[in-house]
């Protein structure tokens, strides 16, 4: 048995043909010396199937998928709208798990991702399968999308799926992937990208932050020099419907330790701290704000899941709205009013007047 | 030998027998996440049915309902009867033991032909329904944890992920829908239960009918629901209805910080621990059906050659399992005339027998 740790998915680029990358683990080295190394196999075939079935040709194991975690896509791919195929293969398939997380290549081939090195680990499919897995608390800086919740999104009212980006960073010759934002669909197909410092705005949007760091400038503009450590955020998204104007509410409230400050010590008192505060909400709201005007010029599809949320109050109200709901999410007023409450100073006692 | 029945035994026997072929499939009907509603309203629409069936069985105490069909209608009409019964029970075990032969067959044998998948649950349950209703009784207590094991363990491992927005909106279906989806569910598993009628004769010494079988069946509703919203809340509502199993996908998302993911290969093999307990029971409703049929005194002769007819009945009966499927909805219908329409004429020409029989001879009665 030839077990699959990932697979990459791309267009083959002479013919109609798909193209699949599979990076194996490589069982047959002494395993207690070196730990388990990977095999890259490529193999084309008509359907996403048929390829994964023509690997055979070339392998004397058929391919076992039942430890896969992750699959990458081209860009080319995520544009055709393929890639409500490839989910139905992987979900009537009983080989592949539902909680696979499901990846776009940013700007590169797909089957690139596999010839990198990983750098905590050799197989690189798990290596970017944690460290998407963890990004939520760290550094919230892309999203988790498991197979079963892609399926989910495609198919639910008023919503629209992002994906996790990775690309390939290169330091000192040595190629390593990356992950990188998040890829914005508008159904089945790629609308566009968003940077690691937007998708981290876009998820206190949405309500999925349980971390990562916030960075704003003390002085209320300028750089930023004062970072935040997340502890805890709940977002309350509400939305009013008063005389056909739909109004959407995002009120962040976010629980942090101040961990890193540019300005003297001797200022820090309850005055500086609530100065502070209010600049970093302030900071806050404007770059979700950014983020929301963002999504809605450039792509107009709503991620944010605000027709689901609809929907899901006032059934009523989407079956009038459903019809057009693109136009109008691309016009939505959304206000966001952020409350930051700093808990802590950290190691550092704040110095008193 | 089969005298003694406790009342603890027959609702576990109720309990295990109602969510045998549920507890796998999960049901989501039509009506998406409003089916908890449906649910509750076919227990209510069952209540009074469940009231006759035990009606049923207290007016002829010591008789199952072929027994019962004979007395009442005479021996040509009341053969008749029997064999529609015991056609419907063995239809009813075919489908159970295919519905489960697919589900092996789907899951993890998708190599071997389903008629041996089938040959090694039809030989099982017939040991069991040859070993008789007592010691089935013995062993449905025996699984019962099982299950709960099986609903509650999902649940409390994965409580993190459970998304209770799944549940909205609330009433999104017309309420038509809602009921014609209560009917499903009252068809399919509750009404199921007139399998018992089949071998009634044996419980005459339960103190309490009505509690033990109102219990019982209500346990079973909440259980129904455990799974049914458990199944929308973890998996969402396009995935939660596009699944044949739902419940043991649920299982296949069971993660816990790597340590305990990848578990449904040793908890599968339970599921057809349950689809065994229910095969086996109609298996023994059928067999004695045939038994009274012709005239045989001992129906445990009859078990194998009962269970050879399911099996070949399993192995014809349908296509495919999309097609099974498809056919679950006009279950109702086709299970309507023996839930429903001939334990009525069964229950009201023993009220006239038995109120006839008070007026005419009291003391000769007793």
């Amino acid at each position: 048995m030839s077990i699959v740790s990932g697979m990459a998915v791309d267009k083959s680029p002479d013919s109609e043909n798909f193209r699949l990358t599979f990076e194996l683990l490589d069982t047959a080295k002494p395993i207690k010396e070196q730990g388990v190394d990977n095999e890259i196999v490529v193999s084309e075939g008509k359907t996403f199937f048929d390829a994964a079935r023509n690997a055979k040709r070339l392998l004397h194991n058929k391919l076992y998928f039942g430890h896969m975690e992750t699959a990458v896509i081209s860009e080319e791919i995520a544009k055709s709208g393929a890639l409500a195929q490839l989910i139905d293969w992987f979900l009537r398939d009983i080989e592949f798990r539902e909680t696979l997380d499901i990846v776009v290549a940013k700007g590169i081939p797909a089957k690139e991702i596999f010839h990198t090195h990983g750098i905590s680990q050799p197989i690189v499919a798990y290596e970017i399968e944690r460290i998407i897995n963890q990004d939520s608390k760290i550094t919230a800086s892309t999203v988790e999308k498991h197979l079963y919740e892609l399926y989910n999104e495609l198919n639910m009212e008023g919503i629209c799926p992002v994906l996790p980006a990775v690309n390939i960073l290169t330091i000192d010759e040595k190629k390593t992937c990356q992950v990188a934002g998040c890829a914005v669909f508008k159904g089945t197909r790629l609308a566009g990208y968003l940077t690691p410092e937007e998708t981290k705005y876009y998820l206190y949007a949405v309500d999925r932050v349980d971390g990562g760091l916030l960075t704003f400038p003390a002085k209320g503009n300028g750089k930023d020099d004062t970072t935040l450590e997340v502890i805890e955020s709940n977002t309350k998204i509400s939305f009013t419907f008063k005389k056909g104007k739909l109004k959407f509410k995002l009120e962040p409230k976010v629980i942090a330790f101040l961990d890193e400050i540019a300005e003297p010590l001797d200022s820090l008192d309850e005055q500086k701290i609530k100065e502070l505060t209010k600049n970093a909400e302030v900071s806050l709201s404007s770059r979700i704000r950014n983020v929301v005007k963002k999504v809605q010029g450039e792509f107009g599809s709503d991620i944010f899941g605000f027709g689901n949320m609809i929907y899901r109050k006032d059934p009523k109200l989407w079956k009038k709205l459903r019809e057009d709901w693109s136009e109008t999410f691309s016009g939505l007023s959304v206000e966001v009013s952020s409350k930051i409450e700093i808990v802590t100073t950290s190691w550092l006692e704040k110095k008193g007047v | 030998m089969q005298n003694n029945v406790s009342s603890r035994r027959l609702s576990s026997l109720i309990i295990v027998f109602i969510l045998g072929g549920s507890i796998l499939l999960g049901g989501l009907t039509t009506v998406e996440q409003d089916t908890w509603l449906s649910l509750i309203l076919s227990w209510v629409i069952f209540l009074p049915l469940l009231i006759i069936y035990i009606r049923v069985v207290k007016l002829h105490p010591g008789m199952n309902i072929y027994d019962i069909m004979v007395t009442l209608f005479g021996k040509q009409v009341g053969k008749l009867l029997t064999l529609a019964m015991t056609l419907y029970f063995l239809y009813l075990c075919a489908l159970v033991l295919r519905n489960f032969g697919d589900f092996i067959f789907i899951v993890s044998l998708s190599e071997t032909p389903h008629v041996v998948i089938m040959i090694s649950m039809v030989v099982l349950t017939a040991y069991m329904a040859k070993s008789g209703f007592d010691i089935l009784m013995k062993w449905t207590i025996i699984t019962l944890p099982v299950y709960i094991f099986l609903i509650a363990f999902p649940v409390v491992i994965s409580f993190e992920k459970l998304e209770f927005s799944n549940l909205l909106p609330f009433l999104n279906h017309p309420f038509k829908e809602i009921i014609r989806s209560a009917f499903e569910y009252f068809s399919f598993p509750f009404a199921e239960i007139i399998v018992l009628l089949g071998m009634s004769d044996s419980f005459k010494s339960i103190k309490k009918p009505c509690k033990v079988y109102i219990c019982s069946t209500f346990i079973c509703l909440v259980f129904l629901l455990a799974i049914n919203i458990r199944n929308i809340l973890l998996l969402g509502l396009p995935m939660g209805k596009s699944l044949f199993f739902p419940s043991y996908v649920a299982i296949r998302l069971v993660d816990m910080a790597d340590f305990m993911s990848r578990i449904e290969g040793s908890v599968s093999t339970n599921f057809v621990l349950a689809g065994t307990a229910k095969i086996a029971v109609c298996l023994l409703a059928a067999s004695k059906g045939m038994a009274s049929l012709f005239g045989i005194g001992d129906y445990k002769r009859l078990v194998m050659p009962v269970a050879m007819l399911a099996l070949a009945l399993a192995t014809i009966a349908h296509d495919s399992t999309m097609e099974m499927f498809a056919f679950l909805a006009y279950y109702p219908f086709f299970a309507f005339p023996f839930q429903v329409l001939i334990p009525l004429l069964v229950w009201i020409a023993g009220e006239i027998r038995h109120h006839r029989n008070k007026n005419k001879s009291t003391p000769a009665q007793a």
